[in-house]
């Protein structure tokens, strides 16, 4: 736990001097981040490979009356997310996102290997100079494969082994990014559906979800941008052997700040503050504090 | 017949628009040809989406061969001929499958390099 803090905030240290030195800026501002999916291929890049530690703590689970109540759960989550895009052709790409996460509560840990993730980004509007209002549109495809330990098959207490969802979900989206003015911003629109999964009392089935996602930010240059914005995700009743489940659906109002540099051939940084379930009405949700610093280097 | 004369005369009118094309599509060949038929003093690389090559194609010094990379080509060549004014129009093309860039060793834009050897 320990050393996973002293790497986070060696990072963290990292993050100033690398600001500092750049001799060659990355021009398109609209790239480097998705809502979605945690690596995005600027349009003159064919690989990339992204590298997340995350710390999650401070949980309190949120019931369906939106009653925030002490967490059964662990209290403290560490993740490290891998992921590799690779360029499809100019206006697709791909990429793979995979976390191995480490559990805490009470001095018990527990570890294991999260889902697993594959995404398409296929940009059907590219920005241009001449018209600088002109967004970026990209069509977003996400299948999430549940080969993570869930809740359904957990074996320790306080669900200490738990890594994964328990199921799997396709969500196609769209994405709108105006980065071309120092002020930059965008909207994200991702519908997920479930697929049913087995479990001892039947088929279960959980609900659709509709997240959407609004960024504003600022790029001072082209090499650093600070973001912040909202994460609204509401998810339909859960149905068990065709019945839905009274009270089920889930409400969560994210808040996030990102702090990224965008720079060309060369280790890129990012690091993101968010809060989950921190505002309006939020319901069958966690509520919890998380940091990620993640490293990318396009190859 | 009359039918005939204007479908050849609207053919002929495109293909003479499209060799009239600011950036016409080339490889790394095509531009190493050009280069020993007229140096150039320095090689900007650029793309429509890339707000940060503007200085570039503003400013661009005496000489300059300009090559458009990671681009759409229509897009490539509207910007360039925004820029053109009323000067002689600018030396370009369009790396038309990548050779050029990664001749040069280009992974981001704006981008300048050196008309001789890639840069190690």
């Amino acid at each position: 736990m320990r050393r996973f803090l002293l790497l986070h905030l060696l990072l963290l240290l990292l993050l100033p001097g690398l600001l500092l030195r750049s001799p060659e800026a990355q021009a398109c501002s609209s790239c480097g981040s998705g809502g979605a999916d945690p690596v995005v291929l600027n349009p003159s890049e064919s690989q990339k490979f992204y590298l997340g530690l995350s710390h999650q703590w401070g949980f309190r689970e949120v019931d369906a009356k939106g009653e925030e109540r002490r967490s059964y759960g662990p209290k403290s989550k560490d993740l490290v997310e891998l992921a590799f895009a690779q360029r499809l052709s100019p206006a697709l790409f791909g990429s793979l996102v995979i976390d191995y996460a480490r559990n805490e509560r009470d001095g018990q840990t527990a570890s294991g290997w999260g889902d697993c993730s594959a995404n398409l980004r296929y940009t059907i509007l590219q920005p241009s100079m001449l018209d600088p209002l002109l967004p970026q549109i990209q069509l977003l495809l996400n299948h999430r494969l549940a080969i993570g330990r869930s809740i359904f098959d957990a074996k320790k207490e306080h669900y200490l082994d738990v890594f994964g969802a328990g199921y799997a979900e396709t969500a196609p989206g769209i994405d709108v990014w105006w980065g071309m003015l120092p002020l930059v911003g965008g909207a994200s629109f991702i519908y997920g559906i479930p697929s049913a999964k087995e479990i001892d009392s039947g088929s279960l089935k959980m609900g659709h979800v509709q997240k959407g996602i609004v960024t504003v930010g600022y790029m001072p240059n082209p090499s650093f941008k600070v973001l912040t914005g909202v994460v609204s995700e509401r998810r339909q009743g859960t149905e068990l052997d065709g019945q839905l489940q009274p009270d089920s659906d889930r409400r969560s109002n994210d808040v996030f700040l990102t702090v990224e540099t965008l720079r060309v051939e060369q280790d890129n940084l990012r690091f993101i503050l968010s809060r989950k379930a921190a505002w309006g009405e939020v319901k069958n949700t966690t509520r919890g504090w998380s940091t990620t610093l993640a490293w990318m280097r396009a190859l | 017949m009359n039918k005939f004369l204007a479908l050849w005369a609207l053919l002929s009118g495109l293909s003479a628009a499209k060799a009239a094309e600011t950036c016409p599509p080339a490889k790394i060949a095509d531009l190493q040809k050009l280069l020993q038929e007229k140096p150039a003093s320095e090689l900007i690389f650029f793309a429509s989406w890339c707000i940060s090559c503007k200085e570039h194609l503003q400013h661009p010094p005496p000489g300059s061969f300009f090559i458009a990379s990671f681009d759409e080509r229509a897009a490539a060549n509207k910007v360039i001929d925004h820029f053109r004014g009323a000067n002689e129009a600018p030396r370009c093309v369009w790396d038309e499958d990548g050779s050029i860039t990664e001749h040069y060793q280009v992974k981001g834009l704006p981008a300048t390099r050196s008309p001789g050897p890639p840069k190690r």
